[in-house]
């Protein structure tokens, strides 16, 4: 081995670099989602429980429009899935702790919000892979069953409007709780409030569900996409309007969580 | 550029007190920081990067105060920091790792940064397994490709802590040898508990302990702190007992050969040699441990 080395000058136009915050967040964004795309948890578990709900939920009622039954099976999959979504996303940010890259990122010159949001969308956006995955192969599956291939172009609206604001809403969560307390607790507190917020009867307890708050995408597929209220929320008049909000207010709750985990890394940094 | 500290204090907020009035000047060049565990240096390198803010007493690198927001910013900019623990991302290889750490340093001309990763990688003797994931690299290629991410935006200002820790004696050289090369027209500030990587690279330094800085100048001045203090002693007896510090002890067939450092002979036999570096080292913490009046001088050079 040779044991002495000498730097060259550095290639033009590398020399003292000042970073944007586009350049740190597209950066940011780019690699965390090619380290979690290549995480073999994250396919196997999403592929691994959309297979299992579609062996439990195999057969749509036939009499069922191809825009119905393409809404309503996105969102049956979009009650579940989302435990997933949270296992996965919540140990993006203790993992910057674990692996000890905080104080390398902290001595650069970065825009801090940038790389949040980068790693943030990064991170959410592989996640979403296999959820996509899951989704054309169930719609490929019925389309095949059905001889009615008008359902694979639906699939994709379907998943914008129902999985992605859900996908925006857990993983923003999912930042801020796991940096607040261990991971295993965050876990069991998301599958509680979960199924608390998207199943259980407004009429049987005090819930979200049923409400402009329900997260499961509920809204988004009756007054989007078409199809029946569940009967706990046999009541609701759900048009565009209320699922537009809905959609807005999943996603600016995410942005306003965000915002916080923003805060709390400053406040954090301030106190180094 | 130079770096200027004047009694600079990092109290954290659990109360330690790391950093006790420090007064400190780092010329342009190669400058070792060294000390025990524990002894501040790993907080005063995270102030210099910007990283922690002082408690109290000012800090400038160049023009610019680390106390401010846009000082820390600036400094940042022209900085290279390898710290103690170098985090990286297993799941990502080498290249790809520099990569992402050059677009996060600002290098956004997407061809001119390949080739600088190509160009540092090779520098540091990672061409050939660049695309490996660093998840199956050794400690010591680890850090090499700590060294290769702190170039990138060849920085003016070059922070190395602890860098040799854990190395093979043939990576240590080459590590040593790297960083001399650098300092030609910037600074490089070593901080280290290792006196020989010191000896070898710088001709200034400072010893740290327990915040304070006990000592600044010439690394050669280092020597004195223990001249006339040095004992070599043969004894096929007990290891010798009293106010000294054992700083070897070689099997000598029969017997044992002492190195030690105490202010009169430890026994007759004992004979009086020329110190090391090391020997001074050892000799200027012995001083710090033993009371002292208060700004009394305890060493060559500039104690502090």
């Amino acid at each position: 081995m040779n044991l002495s080395m000498t730097v060259g000058r550095p290639v033009a136009g590398t020399r003292r670099g000042q970073p944007t915050a586009r350049g740190t967040f597209s950066g940011s964004f780019h690699y965390e989602f090619r380290m979690q795309a290549r995480r073999p948890a994250v396919w196997g578990l999403v592929l691994g429980a959309g297979l299992l709900l579609a062996a439990v939920y195999l057969v749509p009622s036939p009499g069922d429009p191809a825009s119905v039954i393409v809404a309503e099976r996105t969102q049956v999959f979009n009650l579940f899935l989302p435990v997933t979504y949270a296992i996965l996303l919540a140990d993006r940010w203790p993992r910057e702790r674990r692996l000890n890259t905080r104080e390398l990122l902290d001595s650069f010159p970065l825009d801090s919000g940038a790389w949040l949001w980068g790693k943030y969308l990064g991170a959410v956006l592989a996640v979403a892979l296999p959820a996509l995955v899951v989704e054309l192969l169930e719609m490929g599956f019925i389309a095949l069953t059905r001889g009615d291939w008008s359902l694979i172009p639906l699939a994709l609206p379907a998943f914008a409007l129902i999985v992605g604001p859900t996908l925006l809403f857990v993983g923003a969560f999912s930042v801020v709780c796991a940096e607040l307390m261990p991971i295993p607790l965050y876990t069991v507190l998301f599958v509680g409030y979960w199924f608390w917020a998207n199943l259980v009867s407004p009429a049987r307890l005090p819930t979200l569900n049923c409400t402009l708050l329900t997260p499961s995408g509920l809204f988004a597929r009756v007054g989007l996409l078409g199809g029946g209220l569940p009967p706990a929320c046999s009541g609701l008049a759900i048009t565009a309007g209320p699922a537009w909000v809905n959609i807005a207010l999943m996603i600016g709750v995410a942005i306003l969580v965000l915002v916080a985990a923003q805060t709390i890394a400053s406040w954090r940094a301030a106190r180094r | 550029m130079e770096i200027e500290i004047r009694g600079l204090t990092k109290t954290y907020p659990k109360g330690v007190q790391a950093l006790k009035a420090v007064d400190l000047s780092i010329p342009r060049g190669m400058f070792g920081l060294l000390g025990p565990n524990g002894a501040g240096k790993t907080t005063l390198m995270r102030i210099l990067a910007g990283i922690v803010r002082p408690s109290a007493g000012q800090a400038r690198v160049g023009p610019h105060d680390l106390a401010t927001g846009e000082g820390r910013l600036a400094v940042k900019r022209m900085l290279g920091y390898l710290p103690q623990e170098l985090g990286v991302y297993p799941d990502l290889s080498a290249e790809e790792f520099v990569d992402y750490v050059a677009i996060l340093k600002g290098l956004s001309n997407a061809a001119a940064r390949r080739a600088r990763v190509a160009e540092l990688l090779e520098t540091v003797g990672l061409a050939e397994v660049a695309g490996r994931k660093l998840k199956a690299f050794s400690g010591g290629m680890k850090r090499r490709v700590g060294i290769a991410q702190a170039l990138l935006n060849d920085p003016q200002l070059l922070i190395v802590d602890e860098p040799t820790a854990g190395l093979d004696p043939e990576e240590r050289i080459r590590f040593r040898n790297l960083l001399v090369g650098l300092a030609g027209d910037r600074t490089v500030l070593l901080s280290t508990h290792i006196v020989e990587d010191v000896a070898q690279t710088s001709t200034r330094l400072a010893v740290l302990s327990a915040g304070r800085v006990i000592y600044q100048g010439e690394t050669a001045g280092l020597l004195e702190a223990a001249r006339g203090q040095v004992w070599t002693l043969d004894t096929a007896g007990p290891a010798p007992l009293g106010d000294l510090t054992v700083v070897s002890a070689l099997n000598a067939g029969a017997g044992t050969r002492y190195r030690v450092i105490a202010p009169a002979p430890p026994t007759p036999a004992a004979v009086p040699s020329e110190p090391s570096l090391e020997d001074g080292y050892v000799a200027l913490m012995r001083r710090r441990t033993a009371p002292l009046a208060p700004g009394a001088p305890i060493a060559a050079g500039r104690g502090v």
